[in-house]
């Protein structure tokens, strides 16, 4: 038993009540515990005078593995080619950057920032097993991923059906089978219905064809089956209309749908533009409207999916807005249908700031954090690589927390940006407690991972200690040391240790009697035989750690 | 001058990017020699290579041997000359901004690849993918000649977007595949499917008539006035032969018209 002391840091863990507070941490093994008693002496200890600590960070939507992901790297070999290559060492194994790192590197490069936790936000349940497979060869994270459900066409009929019960059977046995953590919906009906040839669909009420059902319905269904399966993370919803002129409109009209419910609404930047669908002229920010919304509507949560000038790559499981993005920018596109279960786009894309369009959603993101009043209501994310790679987090955090910069930069963009936005009236600057929250405690709460996040006895002992700097970028991009379950992973910069993090699922149970349904729907319509669908225990050789499903009680008290 | 010469032939390739006048210029032989490139997958130094004479402060550099088997020869280079007294392998002078190479052999495969400016000339023939874009790159070529006296394989000038590569022998298939702009001009035989999905840019071929797409329409017998400025530079240049036969007429093809068709092939006029 190894027993670690990190002295006299000074720590920020918002979710324990400590605002910059100098104390001691102690771990023992790969958990943080309470000081021991005086006779006992640590094994190692770490000098974190005058050293900022925070708890690891979570980034709980991005994209870092599976077939979409794989797909990306090897359509975009120029992307690879211009950036640093990781080279090999006699700990760390080599690989390609750019915005789609390949997996090996995507764990050194998070580690480096200072990251411990990642959940890739949308594996269709049949590419499960390559998704696991791909987190074993992602170091020192801790990963997990949400499984995609607004177009499984099983779930979508039995919501149309109006079985709800079999609807969340199947939920439960799906998760379950595919070891996934949670329930992503990504444009709900729209990607069933361009699938099959017919337009995407734009409203909440339009009907998805040949399914009696509609987006208000799935996303009613699939938020109250997340809690009624006590999932640790509530629904989590790409909205329809994403990118379009217009969209807050059908986000608001979500968000209301909700009726209530618990539901974290993803990457929202790209969802809070007003302005009229068929005239690009028109298009301004609705943040303001959005944000008030979620600042009385505590149940919901949004992670912002912030744009950063550069090159990137779009990967959604959107497949027309792959289509419109395709469109619009006339650069190659990859298509893919995953059989009666989702969709896939992959553009590359520049966002430059010069462009009115590009300027306004790099403000537009900006709005999101600094007018939603809560910092546990809002999470800093890129959509890593939709927005920009994550790589980029650290200059976020130096535009949130220096207004100066941020003014700086506002005047570079186009002209017109200053006056479709309010960016420029807002004088808020986040703290570094803030910026702890956005960035791992508030994640780590809304993700229902209760031992990340935070410093207090019982948490996982992924930390992060950071130099102060005024120069907040460089700050928050070379972490002094970074520790992954009690081992320090990272030094200056340097990899020191290589090892695999855990793979969190679920296991919420469900109603048994619902299988030789699904199986009977498997033989009939889907290529896969039922009994080789699913992952087994096995295959995440023995990483994986189960998150329990209880009732959630919130922080104001109220049971969902 | 600096003179590196090479010690022994390889099976196994080396990457020698460091061999470039931007570089060399201004490092001590001892400096030069402790360079390092990769032998297959192993660092070695540019000492384990090639014996070290002279000096690159002039910019000018001269590599003797049969350098078939040294890859990245002035890549990325932006001034200077360098000579390769021999035969030059893959990459030579990609993505060069500037500057003169000069190969009195043959070269590889991507010579001059995605390069920007500067004038590669191989008195040999060179492999595929001369003056093209590396794979998933938006251009290939964007400014500077490429002069080549023998033959050039395929894909000569893919994604081409500027710039003139001259080829005074034949030249393989795909030619000006998906070419945005400039101008490839082939002195022999031009294999299948030249300017196949370009856009603009111009294939002039002065050997016998390719066998076209059917994408292609014929639009007139011209005799352009940039074609016969080509060909005045040619001869300025010392590529007389090509340089004449530019100053007579061509018959003119527009395409590829299942791209946006502002592109021309053109043949000389019977």
């Amino acid at each position: 038993m190894t027993l670690i002391r990190i002295k006299n840091g000074t720590v920020y863990d918002p979710a324990n009540g400590r605002n910059g507070v100098v104390m001691d941490l102690w771990i023992r093994d790969a958990s943080i515990v309470d000081g021991p008693t005086p006779e006992e002496l640590p094994d190692q200890t770490i000098d974190a005078s005058g050293l900022v600590i925070m708890p690891g960070g979570v980034d709980m939507h991005c994209h870092i593995v599976g077939p979409k992901v794989n797909m990306a790297r090897k359509m975009r070999p120029e992307d690879h080619r211009d950036a640093p290559p990781v080279p090999r060492t006699t700990i760390t194994r080599s690989g390609t950057t750019g915005s789609v790192p390949s997996s090996f590197a995507t764990g050194y490069l998070y580690a480096g920032l200072g990251y411990t936790t990642a959940v890739d936000a949308a594996i269709p349940p049949l590419s499960a097993l390559h998704a696991h497979e791909e987190f074993l060869d992602t170091p020192i994270l801790d990963k997990a991923f949400l499984v995609l459900m607004g177009n499984n066409y099983y779930a979508l009929k039995a919501l149309a059906e109006g079985e709800y019960e079999r609807a969340r059977a199947f939920t439960g046995w799906l998760l379950e089978s595919s070891r996934g953590y949670g329930i992503k919906v990504v444009n709900p009906g729209g990607v069933e219905a361009w699938k099959t040839g017919w337009d995407n669909i734009h409203s909440l009420d339009e009907k998805v064809p040949h399914l009696d059902c509609t987006p208000r319905m799935i996303l009613k269904g699939l938020a109250q089956i997340a809690m009624d399966l006590h999932l640790p993370h509530s629904v989590h919803v790409h909205c329809n209309n994403l990118g379009l002129p217009g969209n807050s409109a059908t986000t608001l009209a979500s968000m209301e749908a909700l009726e209530g419910r618990r539901a974290h609404l993803t990457h929202i930047q790209f969802h809070s533009y007003g302005g009229d669908s068929n005239d690009q002229g028109s298009f301004c920010s609705d943040v303001p409207a959005l944000a008030s919304w979620i600042n009385a509507h505590p149940e919901v949560t949004v992670d912002v999916g912030q744009v950063l000038f550069g090159p990137t790559t779009s990967m959604t499981g959107d497949g027309p807005l792959g289509y419109f993005l395709h469109k619009v920018t006339g650069r190659k596109w990859t298509s893919s249908d995953t059989e009666l279960e989702a969709g896939c786009g992959i553009v590359p894309i520049v966002y430059k700031e010069k462009s009115f369009v590009h300027g306004l959603q790099w403000a537009i993101g900006l709005e999101w954090y600094l007018l939603v009043n809560d910092p546990w209501q809002v999470v800093m994310s890129t959509d890593h690589p939709n927005g920009a790679s994550f790589v980029s987090y650290p200059e976020i955090i130096a535009l949130l927390m220096d207004r100066n910069y941020r003014n700086e930069i506002l005047k570079r963009v186009h002209p017109r940006v200053r006056e479709r936005c309010v960016l420029a009236d807002l004088d808020r600057e986040y703290s570094l407690q803030e910026i702890a929250i956005i960035s791992r405690a508030g994640p780590a709460r809304i993700l229902g991972m209760t031992n990340k996040g935070h410093l207090g006895a019982g948490a996982d002992a992924d930390i992060t200690i950071y130099t102060p700097d005024t120069d907040r970028r460089r700050m928050f991009e070379l972490p002094r040391a970074v520790i992954k379950s009690g081992r320090v992973v990272v030094d200056r910069g340097e990899i020191r240790e290589d090892i695999l993090g855990r793979v969190w699922h679920v296991r919420p149970g469900y109603d048994s009697g619902v299988l030789p349904d699904i199986r009977k729907w498997f033989d009939a319509f889907v290529t896969v035989r039922f009994d080789n669908y699913g992952v087994d225990k096995s295959c995440l050789a023995g990483m994986g750690a189960v998150s329990p499903c209880a009732p959630k009680t919130t922080r104001k008290g109220s049971v969902s | 001058m600096l003179t590196l010469s090479l010690l022994h032939n390889h099976l196994v390739p080396v990457e020698a990017e460091c061999i470039s006048p931007n570089t060399l210029a201004g490092l001590a032989v001892c400096e030069i020699e402790r360079l390092s490139v990769f032998h297959g997958n192993r660092k070695e130094s540019l000492a384990d290579h090639f014996s070290v004479e002279g000096s690159a402060s002039d910019e000018s550099i001269v590599v003797k041997g049969d350098c078939s088997r040294i890859k990245w020869l002035g890549a990325s280079m932006s001034r200077g000359t360098l000579r390769v007294d021999g035969s030059a392998g893959m990459h030579i002078g990609s993505r060069m901004s500037g500057g003169e190479i000069l190969v009195s052999g043959d070269a590889g495969d991507w010579a001059g690849a995605e390069m920007s400016g500067g004038m590669l000339k191989v008195h040999g023939n060179v492999g595929n993918c001369a003056g093209a874009g590396y794979r998933g790159s938006v251009h290939g070529m964007k400014g500077g000649t490429i002069i080549i006296d023998g033959d050039a394989g395929h894909e000569t000038g893919a994604y081409l977007r500027r710039g003139l590569i001259v080829v005074q022998k034949s030249v393989g298939d795909f030619c000006g595949f998906n070419a945005l702009a400039g101008t490839v001009i082939a002195g022999g035989r031009l294999g299948l499917r030249p300017g196949a999905g370009m856009k603009r840019a111009s294939i002039v071929a002065c050997g016998p008539a390719p066998e076209l797409l059917p994408t292609f329409q014929w639009s007139g017998v011209v005799a352009p006035q940039y074609i016969r400025m080509i060909g005045c530079h040619l001869r300025t240049i010392g590529v007389d032969g090509l340089g004449q036969i530019l100053f007579r007429r061509f018959v003119r093809y527009c395409g590829d018209m299942v791209a946006l068709g502002k592109g021309e092939i053109l043949t000389l006029a019977p």
